[in-house]
């Protein structure tokens, strides 16, 4: 493997995790919107490093999908819907920010023992990128249980879908190109639906608080 | 396999054609039609495969096999039985005002992707386009959750979607996994995602990791399936979705998602593994019959009833596979097909007492066997079945599961079911039986002819009881060498 590989996948799972932290951190959406779209790139950066290293057209194309879906679509429909929709940019939280980065370094550590098993079979550039990958996931999870927005749910959503996208290019280096084209597409029509889901929830809720939707119990 | 193609892309087709058409009448005529022959065609591909054995359409990517068949079996079935009903629910729905006609052909347009995308995830072999098309069944399925677009609806279909992308989510990373644990016996260094490929090399794979991925696919098919405690979303989805639709996510959806599981637990199976992935599913599916019979007991709402109570047979049928005898899997196997056909008649027969009664509270309904005593007489027959009365069908099948269970030394996991079970009859018991005996309400007369439907399910749900067709019989045992039973 070539030194600047070693020094890129660094330097890339590094700004990823950081990504993680700056959504725990942040409390107004836009910034949060940006967080995420950074965090896109670099996935998508991380792709494109994976397909110099290995070679392969497939690696290539998913590298452009990544940028094109996760990096520009996505965020591109989010910021519409927060306009669109006048939603307040004060993001709600139930656990405080301090709290809440006190958690997501536990929850690192967490992601460092469930790899465990894992581990054993790889390199040390990918057991960082695994540890990585699974942080994001459980951080995206942590977003979903305390953000209280419906913007902010959906984002939650994407950090783990991103986890598990770098998951899955880290430890098998690209799963066939068809799988994860339908994997891509099924992500982005599930977010054009909950953004619907969005406008009809505002319209008949006047508000776009999750608290909100109490009524169904039992 | 032209015909495999055919019934792959007819439902797709009349999604588009139903979506497109503009006057109402052609949009149901053209959703005729398309049910008639998606039924057709399954039902005669389905006999091909228990006469002929698996059949692959692209090598790799779609294969149909017993299983396959069988659940593709439980889609036609049910769902052009729900496809039927659906015109007459609907008509009633457009004549008293609360469905404008307008909205028919989204209707239609959706059944039919909804449709299609459940018999993708049947014929796939490969367990990425497994999960796309799992996912694919959510999204086809969130509009018709909230089709009204009521406060309630919303919620429920909101959770719906949350919930199962996350669940997914993580049954995606299983799918990842199961990959990795294959890397380097694939072409070059890659892996395989072909199940049947799997199953030929599962001596090779690495078992560590297999848990895992089984872990992470239990966790998220399980969200979907309904397994407790990620089953949340589930009553709020069947309760709000309009009747023909619930029995469609209930018998349909639910199969389809357990289908996934199956898939990986037979994966663990053959790898020697089994005991690992039945003891997982045990322990779920036991604590979900529990659970849910206890939420059971305190229902007010009788839609969410029948929700949990799909839970509950959800959950039973996973103790069954857990089991891992054969008797106990086959009665799982008979259980899928058998709670699907009557939990379908139970929302629909629910669905014309909301329409008489406007209201989903138990309370608010008394009587039925008096203003309409054939709608209330197959009500309560139907929840006799689902509780597992003889001589239905559903009785057979648990009580092969039960018998399996006792007689292969999990004595104490048998009782604590049978517990379950008793107390899914007491409820039932006290709230259907509140509901159709009882003094009768005013203004509730009997009128139309929605009776005749439920009445030949019936039929079906009680011959099935008595009688086991040879094809059937075929596949289940087919099945059951696939998973060395």
């Amino acid at each position: 493997m070539p030194a600047w590989i070693l020094y890129a996948s660094d330097v890339l799972n590094t700004l990823l995790l950081l990504t993680g932290f700056f959504l725990i951190a942040y409390k107004r959406l836009f910034p949060y919107i940006r967080a995420y779209t950074v965090q896109s790139f670099l996935l998508a950066a991380f792709a494109l490093m994976l397909a110099i290293q290995h070679g392969g057209v497939h690696l290539y194309v998913m590298a452009f999908f990544t940028l094109l879906i996760k990096g520009l679509l996505i965020p591109w429909t989010l910021t519409a819907l927060i306009k669109r929709l006048e939603v307040k940019r004060e993001i709600e939280t139930t656990v405080n920010v301090t709290m809440s980065l006190l958690s997501a370094g536990a929850l690192v550590l967490l992601a460092q023992w469930v790899a465990q098993p894992l581990l054993a079979h790889q390199t040390a550039e990918t057991s960082l990128t695994l540890i990585v990958s699974l942080s994001l996931l459980l951080l995206g999870l942590f977003l979903m249980a305390t953000r209280r927005k419906a913007i902010t749910q959906i984002v939650g959503l994407l950090t783990m879908e991103n986890g598990l996208f770098l998951a899955g290019v880290a430890i098998t280096s690209g799963m066939p190109m068809l799988v994860e084209l339908g994997v891509l597409f099924d992500i982005f029509v599930g977010i054009l639906i909950l953004g619907v889901f969005m406008f009809r929830i505002r319209r008949t809720f006047d508000t776009l608080d999750v608290e909100s939707l109490r009524e169904l119990k039992g | 396999m032209a015909l495999l193609w055919a019934l792959l892309l007819l439902p797709l087709l009349s999604a588009a054609v139903c979506a497109l058409l503009k006057r109402a009448s052609w949009v149901v005529y053209a959703h005729r039609f398309s049910t008639a022959v998606t039924v057709g065609l399954g039902l005669w591909i389905v006999y091909g495969i228990s006469q002929n054995g698996p059949t692959s359409l692209i090598a790799g990517w779609l294969r149909m096999d017993a299983l396959s068949a069988w659940l593709v079996l439980i889609i036609t079935l049910v769902g052009g039985w729900a496809a039927w009903n659906s015109i007459s629910y609907l008509n009633k729905e457009v004549q008293s005002g609360a469905c404008p006609e307008g909205k028919l052909r989204e209707y239609y347009a959706l059944f039919h992707l909804f449709w299609g995308t459940m018999l993708w995830v049947a014929v796939s072999d490969n367990l990425g386009l497994l999960w796309v098309s799992v996912e694919a069944t959510t999204l086809s399925s969130a509009f018709l959750v909230a089709f009204y677009n009521e406060k309630s609806e919303l919620e429920a279909a909101w959770k719906y979607v949350i919930l199962s992308s996350v669940g997914i989510a993580l049954a995606l990373f299983g799918t990842v996994l199961l990959y990795f644990s294959s890397l380097g016996i694939g072409e070059g260094s890659e892996g395989l995602l072909s199940w049947i490929q799997l199953i030929l090399h599962s001596q090779q794979l690495d078992g560590g990791v297999l848990k895992l991925a089984f872990s992470l696919a239990l966790i998220g098919y399980g969200t979907k399936v309904g397994l407790s405690p990620m089953h949340t979303w589930l009553p709020d989805a069947h309760s709000q979705a309009p009747a023909p639709i619930s029995a469609m996510l209930s018998g349909v959806l639910l199969s389809c998602a357990f289908y996934a599981l199956l898939r990986f637990h037979i994966i663990l199976q053959v790898a020697g593994l089994g005991q690992f992935s039945s003891s997982l599913l045990l322990g779920f599916g036991l604590f979900t019959v529990v659970l849910a019979a206890f939420f059971m007991l305190v229902q007010q709402d009788y839609k969410r009833l029948l929700a949990y109570s799909s839970i509950e047979n959800m959950g039973l049928i996973a103790v069954g596979v857990g089991f891992n005898v054969r008797w106990a899997v086959f009665g799982a196997l008979l259980h899928l097909l058998y709670h699907a056909l009557t939990k379908a008649l139970m929302f629909l027969a629910s669905g014309f007492l909301y329409l008489r009664f406007s209201s989903k509270r138990i309370a608010d309904v008394s009587g039925v066997l008096r203003s309409a005593p054939k709608l209330g007489a197959i009500f309560f027959a139907g929840a006799m079945a689902i509780s597992g009365v003889p001589p239905f069908s559903p009785f057979m099948s648990k009580f092969s599961i039960l018998s399996a269970g006792f007689t292969s030394g999990h004595g104490v996991i048998g009782s604590v079911l049978l517990a379950g079970i008793a107390m899914v009859f007491a409820g039932y018991l006290h709230s259907i039986g509140g509901m159709v005996f009882g003094a009768a309400k005013e203004g509730a007369k009997e009128k139309g002819q929605e009776w005749v439907s439920l009445a030949v399910l019936l039929g079906v749900i009680l011959l099935f009881g008595l009688y086991l067709p040879a094809p059937l019989n075929n596949l289940i045992t087919r099945v059951l060498e696939m998973m060395q039973l």
